[in-house]
């Protein structure tokens, strides 16, 4: 280890003995002293000062001082006084600059074993960091117990040295942890493409060992190698899984050209390798090698799969890729969004874009491994001045319903921007249902002023002119009669009434000022009432008259197909699965394929709701032609380990449809959070009114959706 | 005054975190930032408006600022919508 560092740093750095070493020397004016000499001087053995002795005369060279070691004389410094002053000044500098913090000491540390090909000698390590051989073992030991916890091995052998053993997949694991664990998330992000830009343009990129394999090359190849899989997949990746992503190909990338290739396959390669992330790794196993000379064997494609997969692939907005998560979720928004409601005393509910950026948002925290980077950018303070009310109500809402979600950190920042989607709902509700009604004040005369408020009338949204006044004639009494809310005169006027002074020609920054005020006054105007209408209808191409054809069928085959089966009882959950199976089934050959699909749904994780007595019975599957909804209501209550299952939601949906095509079925099963009626009806088994409230749910879909656009 | 046009590759709404990280970066500068789109103009300053706003359908989306450091301005919010994939 001691070569490497001496090949690995271009300026060898001093310890506090080798400092001292030099100091002694320094002080002999140029005459020589034995090494014994210095080791009675320090207290140390002779073995000790000969042990330092490679790196000072590396020191001294560096820095071109004539360093002279001989046999049965000793050590000479042969300079004149002003180069020994040199010397000390030096040795002052290199004593500023050296003292880490113990915890960046430790990462350094971990950094170097992690990534050193050979034993490390103890000494390099104490020099090099000019630490004492306990704090190095104190050190050493923190770090054992850290990497035990990855089946990874700190091994301390006398005359060999220190290093580490284990698996390369261990190692790697160990690898990623410990960026995720010892680096704050920005820092990580500094290093990657998109942080150096964003967050700080003038510093150089800098990269602490245990980062270091993201220089140059596989930093680069590693972006590559993720934009091909995106494409490959057709996915996007939840921001925290991106950096995961990206930090762990860089790495595989890294090692692989280091030599350290993964020897053992994984443990769970036989499902992995049914999984579709499993062909596009395949892929981008040709592409890797051919476009940027990366062999990747099998045993590196099945960890790659391992990664894709647990990055969890962020489809837009599909409600149906995790109908369980998906109600968890939504339940949590509704409550949220009532408790909102009832603290700000403002209407929320009804908005299904606030529901929907909500569950967006929630679904990204709710998952495992949140290292959300975006938290860095929130924009609290600005939110919490302009919407306290919103902001405290939020506030409060989350510190009762958020504690299964948040760490106190994350709760506070996220406060921010949960408070935003409400504080956009608002502003939306206000911009969509009243306009600003605006008088001009021009003194140039009515011509100019009409001038004026044609341009305003076309550069802004949601104004209407009433009136166009000379400045002599306001009448702060006869503006509100006229149901005035801003005056816009391109003179200074001394009136209390609201105004907003611009140019008379209307300028960039006259619009962003007037369209400042125009918010303003809506956002006053939110806070007392809360409506809301439509939008405007959008331009549409062919796509999304073939899209708006898939979903308007989808609606129409879920209305009418919509079945509720009343059993008396189920043997097991496998019975009743069958018989969900059965409620839609063709044939037998049909029912299996069901029954099979349902299975492996199960086998992704539970599907029973405890809160609502229910099992969520759902799967996609190419043989279903068409959204079908149902419910199984069971009369004697089936008990499992977790609880009692009173019926059964069935959902299934063709394998084709993806994306907004599926979002009828997500209307139905959000129906259940939202209407407790609809679950009521569907447990007592009543055809007539459940079947009624889902058409008239899908209906008011139809509506709202050819409204905005399907 | 200087101004610089972008073709989008989406037409949703920005999500929440895309619209704090534009504002927050566009806070940063001196100049008076905004997007203007479709002849509608929203500051990126405010994390609210960019929220609300709408992409418009032909996805062409213009940044203009006014001011002393306009020009790093205009170039970090557009490096920021480019790399929208982080959104």
């Amino acid at each position: 280890m001691g070569n490497i560092k001496k090949t690995k740093k271009t300026k060898t750095s001093l310890s506090r003995r080798q400092k001292q070493i030099i100091q002694i020397i320094v002080q002999m004016e140029g005459k020589p002293i034995t090494v014994a000499a210095i080791a009675e001087k320090l207290k140390v053995s002779s073995r000790t000062i000969l042990r330092e002795l490679p790196l000072i005369e590396d020191w001294m060279g560096e820095n071109d001082f004539t360093f002279v070691r001989k046999t049965g004389v000793g050590l000479q410094i042969i300079e004149n006084a002003a180069n020994l002053d040199l010397i000390r000044e030096l040795l002052e500098i290199e004593h500023t600059t050296r003292v880490l913090g113990k915890e960046e000491r430790r990462r350094r540390l971990l950094g170097e074993l992690l990534f050193s090909t050979e034993p490390a000698k103890a000494f390099s390590f104490t020099s090099g960091y000019g630490i004492s051989e306990g704090t190095l073992f104190g050190d050493l030991d923190y770090l054992e117990e850290w990497l035990a916890k990855h089946d990874v091995r700190l091994i301390r052998r006398q005359g060999v040295g220190i290093f580490i053993e284990g698996e390369e997949r261990a190692i790697r694991q160990a690898i990623v942890s410990a960026v995720f664990d010892l680096y704050d998330i920005n820092q990580i992000i500094g290093i990657l493409p998109i942080g150096q830009h964003s967050v700080d343009l003038e510093k150089p990129v800098e990269y602490p060992p245990l980062l270091s394999f993201l220089k140059g090359r596989s930093k680069i190849i590693a972006a590559k190698i993720l934009d091909e899989f995106k494409s490959v997949l057709n996915v996007r990746f939840r921001d925290s899984a991106m950096v995961g992503l990206y930090i762990r190909i860089a790495l595989a990338i890294h090692r692989i050209s280091g030599g350290n290739m993964i020897t053992e396959p994984s443990p769970d390669w036989e499902e992995l390798e049914e999984l579709r992330e499993y062909q596009a790794v395949k892929k981008v196993q040709k592409i890797a090698q051919e476009r940027y000379d990366v062999e990747l064997d099998e045993n590196e494609v099945l960890n790659l799969t391992e990664c894709l997969s647990s990055a969890r692939i962020w489809t837009d907005a599909s409600f149906f890729s995790d109908p369980m998560r998906a109600i968890n979720v939504r339940t949590f928004v509704a409550s949220l969004v009532r408790l909102v409601e009832n603290i700000s005393g403002l209407a929320f509910h009804g908005n299904r874009t606030l529901m929907d950026d909500l569950v967006n948002h929630f679904s990204t925290i709710m998952d495992r491994n949140q290292h959300d980077m975006f938290l860095a950018y929130v924009q609290t303070a600005p939110i919490k001045k302009n919407y306290p009310e919103i902001f405290a109500a939020v506030e409060t809402a989350l510190s009762i319903l958020g504690d299964d979600i948040y760490t106190s950190e994350t709760m506070e920042a996220d406060v921010g921007f949960v408070t935003m989607h409400f504080a956009a709902a608002a502003e939306r509700i206000q911009a969509e249902s009243e306009k600003v009604v605006i008088a001009v004040v021009c003194p140039l005369g009515v011509g100019a002023s009409r001038m004026l408020a044609t341009a305003i009338s076309r550069s802004m949204q949601n104004v209407e002119i009433r009136r166009i006044i000379s400045a002599f004639e306001i009448s702060e009494e006869q503006l509100r009669k006229d149901g005035i809310d801003l005056i816009v005169s391109t003179t200074e006027l001394n009136t209390s009434f609201p105004h907003v002074t611009i140019n008379k020609i209307l300028q960039t920054q006259d619009k962003v000022k007037l369209q400042n005020r125009i918010d303003e006054i809506n956002k006053n105007r939110v806070l007392s009432k809360t409506r809301h209408a439509g939008g405007a209808v959008p331009s549409i191409g062919l796509e999304d008259i073939r899209r708006t054809s898939i979903i308007t069928r989808e609606i129409v085959e879920l209305i009418e197909n919509f079945r509720l089966l009343q059993l008396m009882q189920v043997k097991d959950y496998a019975d009743l699965q069958e018989q969900a199976a059965l409620l839609f089934a063709r044939n037998d050959e049909v029912k299996e394929e069901l029954v099979r699909c349902f299975q492996s749904r199960e086998q992704m994780g539970s599907t029973y709701i405890k809160e609502m007595k229910i099992a969520l019975l759902h799967c996609k599957s190419d043989l279903a032609v068409h959204c079908r909804f149902g419910f199984i209501r069971l009369k004697q209550p089936l008990v499992i380990e977790e609880g009692e299952i009173d019926g059964a939601i069935v959902m299934i949906a063709p394998g084709h449809l993806t994306g907004s095509c599926l979002e009828p079925m997500g209307r139905l099963s959000a129906l259940l959070i939202e209407e407790p009626l609809f679950l009521e009806a569907l447990l007592n088994g009543d055809t007539s009114v459940s079947s009624g409230l889902a058409e008239s749910a899908l209906i008011r879909f139809y509506t709202t959706k050819s409204k905005n656009g399907l | 005054m200087r101004s610089t046009t972008l073709a989008l590759d989406e037409t949703a709404r920005f999500h929440s975190r895309t619209a704090s990280c534009v504002a927050s970066v566009a806070q940063k500068f001196e100049s008076m930032i905004c997007f203007v789109s479709d002849g509608h103009m929203t500051d990126c300053k405010n994390v609210i408006a960019l929220m609300n706003m709408a992409i418009p359908d032909n996805r062409i989306l213009e940044i203009v600022a006014d001011g002393s450091d306009e020009q790093t301005a205009i170039s970090e919010i557009e490096y920021i919508i480019t790399n929208m994939h982080w959104r």
